[in-house]
């Protein structure tokens, strides 16, 4: 059974008008209709643009923001219907790591009592217990033990960070989703990060839900890759052969758009431009989301079948699950990415 | 009174007319102090600035404040990292880059208004004669992007600086607007000074790089002898921390350690030298002075500021490890600057020398007081 089961997740949030009389006038659909699993020990990446509904998935997963519709069950237990002390309890075993290490950390207080609030909050290692517990934490990732009296300022970057992920990890959770886990911290730093997220998920068994932006990251610590684009899931592949054999269009172009720090193949690679920005999740184009900016676009089902997830064999390598109407035809390569007119923006 | 905090120390480059060169480093590295060095646009007060900056033959460091406004817009135009706090919320952009115009070159309104469509259309702008009276707010991320690219390019300036011009942007719109500056250089000839971390967009994009730590250029090469062959351990440091897309995954990303913090008096020597995995016992004491490689199998320059660098691939084993003395080569560099500047060449060298460095051609700079993005002083 997988440890986590993410079935037909919506997050639709509320376009009021009016003063008094508030009155929904439409919903931006930042998360809509998105289902996914994840095994025990297992790392799933999830890329897509700002405005496509990643971090909304994660914070969903975790009750911080309400899901519209849809079913989160975690380890047997269904947290989307979990209420009050039930729910409080089940989150001990899911934890977060936040993007920017300058603001997840309150300034005015001392490392160790940022440390010790979750194990107060769930009667974990009481009394004086809790003092060594902080040590210990701060050795693990990689902090001096007796650093538990400073306070946040008195860290770099990189090291707020670790603070960041000894407070998700106070509490022995099972499953952690970290939100950009590395994107506010300087280059050199980050990798130091991400070999400390790779090294706990091997010594605690960690599962990890990592979210972020950059592809390059991600397939290094993930084994899966989930794309996301305005909403949905358009490509789950697994790391290795991602960025040998993408398949949806929209992944194709992410991939071709990510700079690879060598000339030789900066030089060689075919780059596909997208043209236009990302459309309003308020009014998702019809058919498939991305056929308004999808340099393979068909005039036939594109702009008004939507395409389902589904599995696509792969040549050499385990199946991809796409959700693309020409995916087959795209491997084989039946198909050439053609220009496509700049959409109406504004 | 605060230490004064030099953020940028010895910096000397230069850039050609069509010519994209790359400036990398890390937050606090004085990438950006540099350019707005270049452009006079740091504080009066505190700030010291000194050595030169010659744009085709007129240095510009130390012009009046009426002459260099003149300067500013058409000859030397700047792109921001963030256009949402670089434009002006309350002014339209059509009049934002009219203004320009206007200013510059005493433009009709009407013919500005004419221009500024043309120019927002070339960047890209669907739609662009109705576009001009809407405000920035109604613009995505990347098209505000595109309007500040546009007015930049209003009074075809002969050198653009791009300040991490991609940073607050997707990659698919980072991929637009890098192509769009690609494009831009060759027609229009600019020089364009491209300001960045990633180095991944330098490989693309620029034909020369330099690389910056805590205030100095440590490393600066061709892009492929950069790439290709890494000499300063933080070139080649930050090269290995990198995931990249293209490699087997499982390849072990190697961190730099510590950070650039660490690091904050370093007049003792080479401010890597705390985090460097090669450092040696002649690392502290006199900075090392940005010498070319001995032992660089091409025939491009390269230049290094190491007593001990990565060896080369191929030729560490033939040649013998040379240590240049600090100091050694500050005669190159002078021809350099001359041989390498014809008419339109635009040389940069804000700098300051702690210990002087032996001769070197022009330039230092110090802040007195912490300059943006630049280190704190210790307390």
């Amino acid at each position: 059974m997988s440890l986590l089961e993410v079935t037909d997740l919506t997050v639709h949030f509320p376009i009021t008008e009016g003063i008094l009389i508030e009155r929904q006038v439409g919903a931006v659909r930042a998360v809509d209709g998105v289902s996914f699993s994840l095994e025990k020990g297992e790392t799933l990446g999830l890329v897509g643009e700002s405005g496509c509904g990643k971090s909304t998935v994660g914070r969903s997963i975790l009750r911080l923001v309400e899901p519209t519709s849809g079913r989160v069950v975690f380890d047997g237990t269904d947290v989307s219907s979990l209420k009050g002390e039930a729910l409080r309890r089940e989150r001990r075993r899911m934890q977060m790591i936040f993007q920017d290490p300058y603001s997840s950390l309150d300034p005015r207080r001392t490392v160790e009592d940022t440390l010790a609030e979750p194990l107060r909050a769930h009667g974990l290692f009481p009394g004086k217990a809790s003092h060594e517990r902080v040590r210990e934490l701060l050795d693990i990732v990689g902090l001096p033990r007796n650093s538990g009296s400073r306070y946040p300022h008195e860290f770099s970057g990189g090291q707020r960070q670790r603070v960041g992920i000894a407070r998700s990890l106070a509490v022995q959770p099972d499953l952690i989703i970290a939100d950009e886990p590395v994107s506010a911290l300087d280059v050199s730093i980050q990798a130091q990060v991400v070999n400390l997220l790779e090294e706990l998920q091997a010594e605690f068994g960690l599962t990890y839900l990592v979210i972020a932006h950059d592809l390059a990251v991600v397939r290094h610590i993930s084994d899966r890759v989930a794309v996301m684009y305005l909403g949905r899931i358009v490509e789950v592949a697994p790391s290795e052969d991602l960025y040998r054999i993408p398949l949806h269009p929209y992944t194709i172009a992410l991939l071709s758009a990510i700079p690879i720090p060598d000339p030789d193949v900066e030089d060689r690679r075919e780059r596909i431009l997208l043209k236009g920005d990302l459309p309003s999740p308020a009014n998702p184009p019809a058919g498939c989301r991305f056929h308004t900016r999808c340099p393979w676009r068909q005039p036939t089902r594109c702009d008004t079948e939507d395409p389902q997830l589904r599995e696509i064999p792969v040549v050499s390598g385990q199946a991809h699950t796409v959700a693309c109407h020409w995916a087959e035809q795209i491997q084989a390569g039946a198909l050439r990415p053609h220009d496509v007119p700049a959409p109406p923006t504004g | 009174m605060a230490v004064p905090v030099r953020a940028v120390d010895g910096v000397s480059f230069d850039v050609r007319a069509g010519q994209t060169l790359g400036l990398v480093g890390e937050s606090g590295c004085g990438k950006s102090v540099t350019s707005l060095a270049i452009l006079g646009l740091l504080p009066k007060r505190g700030v010291g600035v000194s050595g030169s900056v010659v744009l085709e033959g007129r240095e510009l460091l130390g012009l009046p404040q009426d002459e260099l406004r003149d300067v500013r817009g058409r000859d030397v135009a700047m792109i921001f990292q963030d256009p949402l706090s670089s434009l002006n919320p309350v002014l339209t952009i059509g009049r934002q880059i009219t203004e320009v115009l206007e200013r510059h070159f005493g433009t009709s309104p009407r013919d500005a208004k004419v221009e500024a469509a043309r120019l927002l259309d070339m960047v890209g702008i669907p739609n662009a004669g109705r576009r001009l009276d809407d405000y920035p707010h109604q613009f995505s991320g990347g098209m505000r992007q595109r309007v500040m690219i546009a007015s930049a390019l209003a009074c075809k300036p002969k050198l653009l600086i791009a300040d991490e011009p991609t940073t607050a942007l997707d990659v698919t719109i980072q991929a637009q607007i890098l192509e769009l500056l690609r494009a831009l250089v060759i027609e229009s000839q600019s020089a364009l000074i491209l300001i960045t971390h990633d180095l991944g967009v330098v490989a693309g994009l620029c034909e020369n790089v330099h690389v910056m730590y805590s205030g100095r250029i440590v490393e600066s090469a061709t892009r492929r002898g950069l790439f290709g062959q890494p000499r300063h351990p933080y070139t080649a440091g930050l090269l290995a921390s990198v995931p990249r897309l293209d490699q087997e995954r499982g390849t072990p990303l190697r961190p730099i350690a510590g950070s650039p913090r660490d690091t904050i008096p370093w007049d003792d020597g080479c401010a890597f030298t705390p985090r460097c995995p090669n450092r040696i016992p002649s690392c502290v004491g006199a900075p090392p002075a940005l010498v070319p490689v001995a032992d660089d199998a091409s025939t491009a320059r390269h230049d290094l500021r190491c007593v001990n660098p990565v060896p080369a691939p191929v030729a560490a084993a033939v040649t013998s490890r040379r240590r240049p003395a600090a100091g050694v080569g500050s005669d190159t560099r002078a021809t350099r600057t001359t041989t390498a500047a014809p008419r339109k060449a635009t040389k940069a060298v804000p700098t300051r020398t702690g210990k002087p460095v032996v001769a070197k051609p022009a330039k230092q700079a110090k802040s007195a007081q912490p300059a943006p993005r630049a280190k704190k002083a210790q307390p």
